[in-house]
């Protein structure tokens, strides 16, 4: 038994160090865990006796071992101070795509979790029926306030009709909600004739399971805050006031703004809803036959109805039309602009000067051009996912200044980024695409007439100068490159980015 | 020297003990009263400063007396020189630490 335990505390032991070593950079690793494994063989022998288990002995052991974890974040830190960027990897062009990898993958995954950009893409996978008009007395200037009574939605439903093929109705109440599990809730709830969300192109279930009870759809807002996202949400029954309903989906968030904003949809009957109250208007949702199209263009209409009594009643069509603004049509229009105002704010040219004749091969011509398209192609997705963080981040989805806000988000980001892009590229050595680096300015434009004044600037590879003029002139306008010869690679010879 | 004003007791300790004959960590440990959590990271910083060099034991001798072969600490030049700077801030460090206690261990 006491040899079992231990065994078990040496494992423990050498758990621990191997932990800790995860900690330690992996060059000096091996070195690392090699000296804790030695200290613990002689502390182990040092502290414990063969014959017997001592659980004080094992605790100073055990408590030796955890010093291991000090030890290598001390080594992690020496490391990170003293380590100076390895001249390999500075400046480098995949450490430049990395980063940007890296900020891109972050913008993606904040995107993933705001719920507004969840529901702009929900949003945008349904697409609303073309032709459908909310109808509404034309005296109501409000389009929220409900105008039509169950008796005229009848009417008009019995009436063979010429302009429309389809008519629904609804009706909010504030109902008192009860299911299991929580508290009665005061909801909104929209009674609805059956056939609604087969009028709006709803492409989902919309009778209950087992069709025994009415079904009840939840708004996605009900869903998450009420039932906390429960995926397995539908066929629970709930009861609505006097009504007992199952659940029979969860609408997407976005695509039907319907007015009234109700928690939950009860399709009813149309007899029991005109049955419950009979002259308590609600709205009117109406899909205009082929005939009506063409009878009815544009984006509302007026419409005049004779009534019973032989009087004429005007009405107004609204189209119930989907957001012409999409995400991604206003992040194209944002990078257009950002890139017709490009050549306002940097200089574009990427032709390359330089001393002599001497030009890299093909091959690294290419290689440069397609890390100047790589760079440009991840900006602009970066500008794409964090422009919809900005614009969706802390503003309702049905906000209308979230495309403005993306707008401008994605034209300020994409055009900084761009020419961001552009300056590194007319700083990066055209041979190894790594980053001139160390500066040295060379004569001062005050005290030289017509030599050459400027910042002189190096490849660490060894490569190329890069000349800068600090006063450009007619003779000496753009950055020049001079390709260093042979002759220069002593001065590199101990540097492993050469 | 830049090292003198900044070496803590912790450190000089370390030193004094390595200079004593104590010259791995766990017998630094075990003269010095400090955890292993402070003893290692003060031995990597006094190597990082050129205090104290470090080498591994020969194997051969490891293996003759069937043991893992140990890392021992040695003081560098500038050690001793920091070393005897730091004996007179902390007068008691000789007497903590005696040189001839090391031959006992």
């Amino acid at each position: 038994m006491s040899s079992f335990l231990s065994r078990g505390f040496h494992i423990l032991g050498c758990n621990v160090l191997r932990a800790s070593s995860i900690v330690v950079p992996a060059g000096q690793r091996a070195e690392w865990l090699r000296e804790w494994h030695s200290e613990l063989w002689h502390v182990r022998r040092e502290c414990l006796s063969d014959d017997s288990f001592d659980g004080e002995a094992e605790r100073q052991v055990l408590a030796f071992c955890l010093g291991s974890l000090a030890d290598a974040a001390c080594v992690r830190r020496h490391a990170r101070t003293s380590g100076v960027a390895s001249p390999a990897l500075h400046g480098s062009a995949p450490q430049c795509l990395l980063r940007l990898a890296t900020v891109l993958a972050i913008c993606a995954v904040i995107a993933r979790l705001l719920p507004g950009v969840q529901s702009e893409f929900e949003s945008a996978r349904y697409h609303v029926r073309p032709g459908l008009l909310l109808i509404q007395d034309a005296r109501s200037d409000n389009s929220s306030i409900p105008t039509i009574t169950p008796a005229q939605f009848r009417d008009w439903r019995n009436t063979r009709q010429r302009s429309f093929d389809g008519f629904a109705f609804y009706r909010i109440l504030r109902d008192t909600t009860f299911f299991s599990g929580a508290r009665p809730m005061p909801w909104s709830v929209a009674h609805a004739t059956p056939n609604l969300f087969l009028l709006l192109g709803f492409p989902a279930q919309t009778a209950a399971p087992g069709n025994d009870l009415p079904a009840v759809l939840l708004s996605h807002r009900a869903w998450v805050r009420d039932f906390r996202s429960d995926p397995r949400v539908a066929g629970r029954i709930l009861r609505l006031a006097h009504t007992t309903a199952r659940i029979a989906a969860v609408l997407p968030e976005g695509p039907w703004r319907l007015p009234g904003n109700p928690d939950a949809w009860l399709l009813e009957p149309s007899s029991q809803i005109a049955a419950a109250s009979p002259t308590a208007p609600g709205y009117l949702i109406a899909h205009l036959s082929e005939f009506g199209k063409a009878e009815m263009p544009g984006p509302s209409v007026t419409i005049t109805v004779h009534g019973p009594d032989e009087s004429d009643i005007d009405l107004a069509g609204i189209s119930i039309c989907p957001d012409p603004e999409n995400p991604w049509g206003t992040f194209s229009f944002a990078l257009f602009l950002a890139l017709l105002a490009l050549p306002a704010v940097t200089s574009v040219t990427l032709s390359e000067s330089n001393f002599s004749s001497h030009r890299p091969g093909l091959k690294r011509r290419i290689a440069r051009w397609l890390f100047l398209a790589a760079k440009l192609v991840l900006i602009a997705a970066i500008g794409w996912w964090a422009s919809l963080d900005l614009a969706y981040a802390g503003i309702d989805v049905s906000s209308q200044w979230a495309p403005f806000v993306q707008l401008v988000a994605g034209f300020v980001i994409c055009l900084f980024s761009f020419r961001w892009a552009l300056a590194d590229q007319q700083q990066r050595c055209p041979v190894c695409l790594r980053r001139v680096t160390h500066p040295a300015r060379v004569g001062l434009a005050s005290r030289t007439f017509l030599g050459w004044n400027g910042t002189e600037m190096m490849c660490l590879g060894g490569h190329t100068l890069l000349h800068v003029p600090s006063l450009p002139t007619s003779w000496f306008g753009a950055p020049r490159w001079l390709y260093l010869d042979h002759s220069w690679d002593f001065l590199f010879a101990n540097n492993p980015a050469a | 020297m830049a090292f003198e004003a900044k070496l803590s007791h912790t450190a000089a300790m370390i030193l004094q003990a390595i200079h004593a004959g104590y010259v791995y960590g766990f017998s630094i440990m075990e003269m010095t009263g400090l955890p292993s959590g402070t003893v290692y990271p003060a031995m990597r910083r006094l190597e990082r400063d050129d205090l104290i060099h470090s080498h591994w034991e020969d194997q051969a001798i490891a293996d003759a007396e069937q043991r893992p072969p140990r890392k021992y600490y040695k003081l560098t030049a500038a050690g001793r020189t920091t070393l005897a700077a730091s004996r007179k801030r902390y007068p008691l460090l000789e007497r903590l630490i005696p040189a001839e206690e090391a031959n006992s261990v």
